[in-house]
């Protein structure tokens, strides 16, 4: 199981099969962001298996459990949504490319 | 509002306009929200809500654009592990705290609030109607743009002290949790809000004061001097380690009965003895009310829709009034002066867990 952090990588190579724990961005629970919901559109090339939210008072977000299931490239896009606004607060793409 | 109805999927907008024939688009536009579940579901909101407009999106999946790529397995709230893990050792440190509560235990055998409302808030004869220690406490801080809540609530509660100075450092303590955790500096970090009462009673892990490490505003800041290694406690900050915790009590939530962070007469039991409580809650309100009694925000199943943790110190309440007086760490500009005032229902619904200390280190001295 590989692990990454959202806010250090940039690209994402995984092959058919493979699982990644993709930790999402960070936001400290200040004003004006308390109500924020941690979200990721994966592209057709990766499945996004479950997420848990991370257990930290101080911050929001959550690890996303990826998993590669067919070659090809694509985009992946991770960020925050303001529950209250439905406003996109934070936001991150990351280039996926699944190898056979 | 970014999520009008004009925006949703067409194909979506188009199969449930027969099923809200009495609903203007703006009407229903003005009702419906993203639910906790992100983007895959909508509920509507309100009390007032559109007639049919509940009915007609129960049960269904509706997406903003492109539905998901795959099922999202969401875990709620009550399948995660936020039990408070109290130790044998926790308990021995807890038994002077537990003996002075003792007398009180029938008081708090159970909160009455949920069964019985105007009894929650009636007059009692056995603790006061209002207590209120907002004058013991240090100015209330501004944490600003980083996730130090935990360490602002934790160094509130040890400044509260009499012959404590006001001014430790949040800076120093919240860079003494990361070591602890192993976690890296060039990120923000947050952390379970009763882990700090062990932390700060070991004595590797006193805290200095704030002159001799100023706290850093944003993680940018933080983030430079790590990558310039220039990141860690200067030496006038490490030749002042000298405050802590004793003796604390660690509060696990088991809903409104008996020792719980959620059953409000254990609280106002707490705070008529003296002791003032650090709290961890889901932070689940409407901001713009600050200034009044916050109330919870909550799903259809009764949890809280925020998901984000916060930690406070609970320093008094108001049972006429129904509300919690709360010291917070986001300026004096933010509601009461920086207090909260949290409506009794908040409490039972969103506090997670929060610890107390009723000795701290240095030990205040004997009295003459």
């Amino acid at each position: 199981m590989e692990k990454a952090r959202a806010e250090d990588v940039d690209e994402l190579r995984l092959k058919v099969g493979e699982t990644v724990d993709l930790e999402s961005l960070r936001a400290a629970v200040v004003p004006p962001h308390l109500m924020l919901m941690p979200f990721v559109e994966t592209p057709q090339e990766v499945d996004l298996e479950g997420q848990d939210r991370l257990d930290e008072d101080g911050v929001h977000g959550s690890v996303f459990h990826l998993k590669a299931n067919s070659p090809g490239v694509g985009e992946l896009v991770v960020g925050f949504r303001d529950l209250q606004t439905s406003e996109v607060t934070h936001r991150k793409t990351i280039k996926i490319a699944v190898d056979d | 509002m970014a999520d009008t109805w004009g925006q949703l999927n067409p194909d979506i907008r188009e199969a449930i306009r027969p099923r809200l024939e009495t609903i203007g688009d703006d009407d229903l536009a003005s009702r419906i929200r993203r639910d906790d579940q992100g983007d895959v579901r909508f509920k509507v909101f309100g009390s007032v809500a559109a007639v049919g407009a509940e009915e007609a999106l129960r049960g269904e999946e509706y997406a903003l654009g492109p539905p998901p790529p795959a099922e999202v397995v969401l875990i709620p709230p009550e399948d995660f592990d936020y039990d408070v893990e109290i130790t044998d050792e926790d308990r021995a440190i807890a038994e002077p705290i537990d003996e002075r509560a003792a007398g009180l235990q029938e008081y708090f055998q159970r909160d009455p609030g949920f069964e019985e409302v105007e009894l929650s808030a009636a007059p009692d004869a056995v603790l006061p109607a209002v207590v209120d220690h907002r004058p013991q406490q240090s100015p209330v801080k501004n944490q600003q743009k980083r996730g130090t809540c935990v360490s602002h609530a934790s160094m509130g509660l040890l400044e509260a002290a009499p012959h404590i100075p006001d001014d430790l450092s949040e800076q120093y303590t919240h860079w003494r949790f990361c070591e602890i955790t192993g976690r890296p500096h060039d990120q923000d970090s947050g952390f379970r809000t009763t882990d700090a009462a062990g932390w700060l009673a070991r004595e590797d892990s006193r805290v200095c004061l704030e002159e001799n490490w100023p706290y850093i505003p944003t993680q940018e800041q933080v983030n430079d001097l790590v990558h310039a290694d220039g990141y860690g406690p200067p030496p006038a900050a490490l030749a002042d380690l000298a405050f802590g915790y004793t003796t604390y009590k660690l509060i696990g939530d088991t809903g409104i009965d008996g020792e719980s962070i959620k059953n409000t007469r254990y609280l106002e039991s707490l705070l008529a003895l003296g002791f003032d409580i650090v709290i961890g809650t889901w932070v689940s309100w409407r901001d713009e009310e600050n200034r009044g009694v916050l109330r919870p925000i909550l799903d259809s199943n009764g949890q809280p829709v925020g998901q984000g943790g916060h930690a406070m110190l609970v320093v008094g309440y108001d049972r006429p009034g129904q509300y919690f007086i709360v010291k917070n760490s986001w300026g004096p500009g933010w509601g009461h002066a920086g207090y909260a005032h949290f409506h009794y229902d908040y409490i039972r619904t969103c506090f997670k867990y929060g610890f107390t200390v009723s000795v701290v280190e240095p030990p205040a001295p004997a009295a003459a």
